[in-house]
């Protein structure tokens, strides 16, 4: 799979191998948007596939559609208009319009590629997500245990009958 | 019934614990990430983000949520008022409450007290807030009129009501301010309506009361901000000359625990102005119509400290306001219209 970075200079490219053992091969520039890779690259070049093991194909694609999208707002083309704020905003607004799994999945690739736009926008796009939630309904989106005992339960329905007038 | 014993002290009472991130805020995502992703979280959800499990309550109810959220630019603004919420009937005492106004301009209304001693938050009550949090001090009973030295706490995280220590001292119509996550209080009078030199700081965090050193002056009906770091206490009047205001001001330096003068803030003796201005971010204590000669009224205003004064004895409208900035007094004519 091949991302387009810059076409007016000979970068170098990078290959990636995700942990289902798809290659995948990418401008220089658009790995160097993750932390972990620029630091991968700067110690061993760029001749050997740096091996992601805990990120799959189908989620390193997403995270590397991503960090080609955002290399390429940095670049200045003389024959087009830059890429406004506002166009990033919805290109990333549509990017988080994903399933709550592949967003959990994407939070992780992001820490461990440490990407930290990327982690920010996912951060916001969960808490999004349970904003107005109750939390009956927080607890089966995260997959989180009611751990409380049956006066802690009293307590906090006590505490919070205020809480919603 | 919430009774809180807490009198003049500096014992320490830790109020609330320091939440130490363990694993497992959410399954199979590290903590920070899981952080990072409920800092972003209105204040408004909060209560429901509490109710989740264990760990959130904890977290949640953690100072540290809070000053996390500051750090992350997510925490909001919203500017409080002091309103009568409901009267039944002309023979009924009004019931008091909390009025907010919101960033995207939208009014809302805080949850009504709980029954602590009374329903009601107390007639001319002052608040300040620090740390995400209301805390409302002193005034009189609505039914009785009895004064007050009551403290109540709102938590925009927890959207809850809680009771504080009392306040040290009976105190009326002082002024208040949050500085450093203290809140100080000046002037006022006591219940036999004698003028009130002394002064009072709060530790939301250890939920105790410290005198702090007499100002120069008695200064009932004072007005009070803090600007710069430190606390203004401006003009007020002393227990002998009921209802006439001095002219200087008194600014309280938390550093040096000491209050330093500032005379003659005022160019004309007398306070009192109704201030409007659209944009202003921040006003209390003043503006009531009916005793417009007895108030002070201050507001900052884009960083700046406003104080009214003007309306001298004879009615005049010759009213200037005086403003500070870094300590430095300016004055000028008001450019709107005062009553």
């Amino acid at each position: 799979m091949h991302f387009q970075g810059s076409p007016n200079m000979a970068e170098k490219r990078v290959k990636l191998i995700s942990s289902d053992n798809d290659e995948f091969e990418v401008d220089e520039a658009v790995a160097f948007e993750s932390e972990t890779l620029r630091n991968m690259i700067q110690d061993t070049g760029t001749n050997v596939p740096i091996s992601i093991p805990n990120v799959s194909s189908d989620i390193l694609a997403k995270v590397l559609e991503y960090c080609s999208y955002h290399a390429e707002t940095m670049e200045t083309h003389d024959d087009k208009p830059p890429i406004t704020d506002a166009q990033i905003r919805e290109w990333d607004a549509d990017f988080v319009d994903v399933h709550p799994a592949t967003l959990y999945s994407l939070i992780l690739a992001a820490n461990y590629l440490n990407i930290k736009n990327l982690l920010d926008l996912i951060c916001q796009a969960v808490a999004n997500n349970i904003r107005g939630k109750t939390a009956v309904e927080i607890r089966k989106i995260l997959h989180i245990q009611d751990d409380f005992t049956y006066e802690e339960e009293m307590e906090i329905r006590r505490e919070t009958k205020w809480a919603f007038d | 019934m919430a009774r809180v014993a807490g009198r003049h002290t500096t014992t320490e009472i830790g109020t609330e614990r320091n939440y130490v991130l363990e694993q497992g805020l959410v399954p199979f995502l590290p903590d920070d990430v899981a952080l990072q992703c409920l800092l972003r979280v209105p204040a408004k959800s909060h209560p429901h983000l509490r109710g989740v499990c264990r760990k959130w309550r904890d977290l949640v109810n953690s100072r540290q949520f809070y000053e996390l959220r500051q750090k992350e630019g997510t925490t909001g603004r919203c500017t409080c008022l002091l309103q009568a919420m409901q009267q039944r009937n002309s023979h009924q005492a009004p019931v008091f409450g909390v009025s907010l106004l919101n960033e995207k301009n939208s009014w809302g209304r805080l949850p009504q007290l709980p029954d602590f001693d009374h329903h009601s938050l107390p007639l001319f009550c002052r608040f300040a807030s620090v740390e995400g949090n209301l805390v409302v001090r002193g005034g009189w009973d609505p039914s009785t009129t009895e004064d007050l030295q009551s403290v109540y706490i709102f938590s925009f995280s927890s959207r809850t009501w809680r009771r504080g220590a009392d306040m040290p001292t009976t105190r009326s119509f002082f002024s208040c301010g949050a500085l450093n996550g203290h809140i100080l209080v000046a002037g006022g009078h006591d219940a036999d309506k004698n003028a009130l030199r002394s002064a009072d700081c709060y530790n939301l965090r250890e939920n105790c009361w410290k005198s702090l050193p007499n100002m120069s002056a008695e200064r009932d009906e004072c007005a009070g901000a803090v600007l710069d770091g430190k606390f203004y206490i401006i003009s007020g009047y002393p227990t002998l000359s009921q209802g006439e205001s001095c002219r200087d001001a008194e600014i309280y330096d938390p550093e040096l625990n000491k209050w330093m003068p500032c005379p003659n803030m005022f160019g004309h003796a007398g306070s009192g102005v109704q201030a409007r201005e659209t944009e202003q971010r921040h006003c209390h204590g003043g503006s009531s119509l009916r005793h417009p000669p007895q108030r002070t009224c201050e507001l900052l205003y884009k960083e700046k400290l406003l104080g009214g004064g003007g309306h001298d004895a004879r009615g005049g409208c010759r009213n200037c306001l005086c403003y500070l900035r870094h300590g430095v007094r300016q004055q000028y004519r008001c450019d709107w219209p005062l009553q």
